[in-house]
């Protein structure tokens, strides 16, 4: 490389480059810090003041209104708000129904717009198990609208195979007499679909708790009251 | 400590440039350009179809409804009380709507401060809201279309699991064998905060109105990062398609732990909500 006398030799390539890289550098780790401080900021920001500040009325200049027009109007919604709220009101049962509250463990019996009777239940305890075999069960009672599908008095236990790999014992043929348990259901029982059933228990402090594998208990005067109002049909909405 | 900023005015172009360009970009896009983008606008025209608007007769002196307050007091009444009918009209539609499905559904009347757990149009359960915030602007023709037919839930975050299941080896640990032992009943005692992200562009925010307890400040703290981080990533998604970030319509209810947990617990994944407002 040729020098000249009395001059000043020139920074390399190398070092020219060096403060606009650092500078690029510290800026885009700044940048994308308060990008992100940023992200979270207008969460909350958009939160509190999304779309309101676009909001427009844009049927306000839509139409022209005349008082006669504008009776006519209300009278027809009118009327069809009352339909629909008679054609919402007709979908609730006017014979008597179950309502199981399965969060705070309470029952509701109802017909029509009267509380018949109000109780304390056990229902599914939300354990799962599992079993050596890579079986498992979550006893959960399920949740939606269903009917009473059947009613028993002195309901007999059928135990299922879960009953006997739970207590570490050897699961019986299906229809072993082992498999028969009497008096553990109550006096009644009323089943709902896929083997749950509405029944008495003899673990009657643990009423309003959930304990069960996914039937619902109740206490031996609500059980009562529940197997004489249900027949065969009768809607229980569990929640 | 001080920082030093680059003496070479290329440098201290290109660090303000590197700097303040990111932060800029996110709070126009995320921030500014969804602050004037109307969240319902998009429903409404989608919803006109069914739901026609009604064009009114001129009579030569007759007034526009965005001009109420110019009309006769008889006027402004009817349009008010016709403003409540159609929103309780969009409300009963959207119920019956969810009434067809089997899954449980919940209704929401701010009119009456009463949030309602349903099943097959079956009101189970009454929840009395304490208090809500509702953002302005949505008393209007567009937010009657955006109700009438039910949200759809796509999102949830909450302080409490939604099913409190416990896991049990068998046959060692068995309700049974612990029940001989000793109770082992968990009494759920956990502070309720969730926010439910639906479909339309709605997200409605529900909190007990028991004031939160000392250990229940740490789920609460679990719960703001996983609500702050859905929409983020929600930004970052659109922003990484080039797309503006969607504007939300955000609501807040408060109502009793009891409720509050019983509505969490209760609605299914895809659940579906009626509002009135």
């Amino acid at each position: 490389m040729e020098e000249t006398l009395g001059q000043q030799p020139s920074p390399t390539i190398a070092e020219k480059k060096t403060p606009a890289r650092d500078a690029l550098l510290a800026g885009m780790a700044i940048g994308l810090l308060s990008a992100l401080l940023m992200l979270l900021a207008a969460t909350f920001a958009r939160e509190r003041l999304g779309g309101v500040l676009a909001a427009t009325d844009h049927a306000g200049g839509r139409g022209v209104v005349d008082l006669r027009s504008l009776r006519r109007e209300v009278t027809r919604l009118q009327s069809e708000v009352t339909w629909m709220r008679r054609r919402l009101e007709r979908l609730t049962p006017v014979d008597p129904y179950l309502i199981v509250n399965t969060s705070d463990n309470k029952i509701y019996l109802i017909k029509g717009k009267k509380l018949l009777r109000e109780g304390l239940c056990s229902s599914g305890s939300y354990v799962l198990l599992k079993a050596a075999n890579d079986q498992q069960w979550v006893f959960q009672t399920p949740r939606g609208r269903f009917r009473v599908l059947a009613k028993q008095e002195a309901p007999v236990w059928r135990m299922p195979d879960w009953a006997f790999i739970e207590e570490g014992l050897p699961v019986p043929p299906p229809n072993a007499t082992e498999r028969f348990e009497y008096g553990v259901l109550g006096e009644y029982a009323l089943a709902f679909g896929n083997g749950y059933l509405i029944h008495g228990t003899l673990y009657k402090r643990l009423m309003g708790m959930p304990v069960t594998h996914g039937c619902v208990r109740l206490d031996d005067e609500d059980l009562r009251a529940v197997y004489h109002n249900l027949q065969i049909g009768s809607k229980i909405f569990i929640y | 400590m001080k920082i030093a900023l680059p003496r070479d005015r290329k440098a201290r172009f290109v660090f303000w440039i590197t700097a303040g360009l990111p932060p800029l970009a996110i709070l126009v896009l995320n921030v500014l350009l969804p602050m004037w983008r109307d969240p319902l606008a998009e429903f409404a025209i989608v919803a006109a179809a069914d739901f026609s608007p009604k064009v009114y007769d001129v009579d030569g002196t007759a007034a526009t409804a965005g001009n109420a307050a110019k009309a006769s007091t008889a006027m402004q009444q009817l349009l008010l009380k016709k403003n409540a009918l159609e929103f309780e009209q969009a409300y009963l539609l959207s119920r019956l709507d969810m009434a067809t499905s089997d899954s449980i559904g919940l209704g929401v009347d701010l009119t009456d401060s009463v949030a309602t757990l349903e099943i097959r149009g079956v009101p189970v359960r009454r929840c009395k809201i304490t208090r809500f915030t509702v953002p302005g602007g949505l008393q209007r023709r567009e937010a009657v279309y955006w109700l009438s037919t039910p949200f759809e839930l796509r999102e949830a975050a909450a302080s409490l699991p939604k099913a409190p299941i416990r896991v049990r080896k068998a046959p060692s640990d068995t309700i049974e064998a612990k029940e001989k032992a000793e109770p082992d009943i968990p009494i759920e005692k956990r502070d309720v905060y969730f926010i439910l992200h639906f479909d339309k562009n709605l997200s409605l925010a529900v909190a007990q109105t028991q004031p939160t307890s000392a250990i229940g400040w740490l789920h609460r703290v679990g719960y703001l990062l996983e609500r702050g981080w859905l929409p983020v990533a929600e930004d970052l998604s659109a922003l990484a398609h080039l797309k503006r970030p969607t504007a939300r319509v955000h609501m807040r209810l408060e109502m009793s732990r009891e409720d509050a947990k019983a509505i969490y617990r209760a609605l299914p994944t895809h659940a579906n909500l009626a509002l009135r407002l």
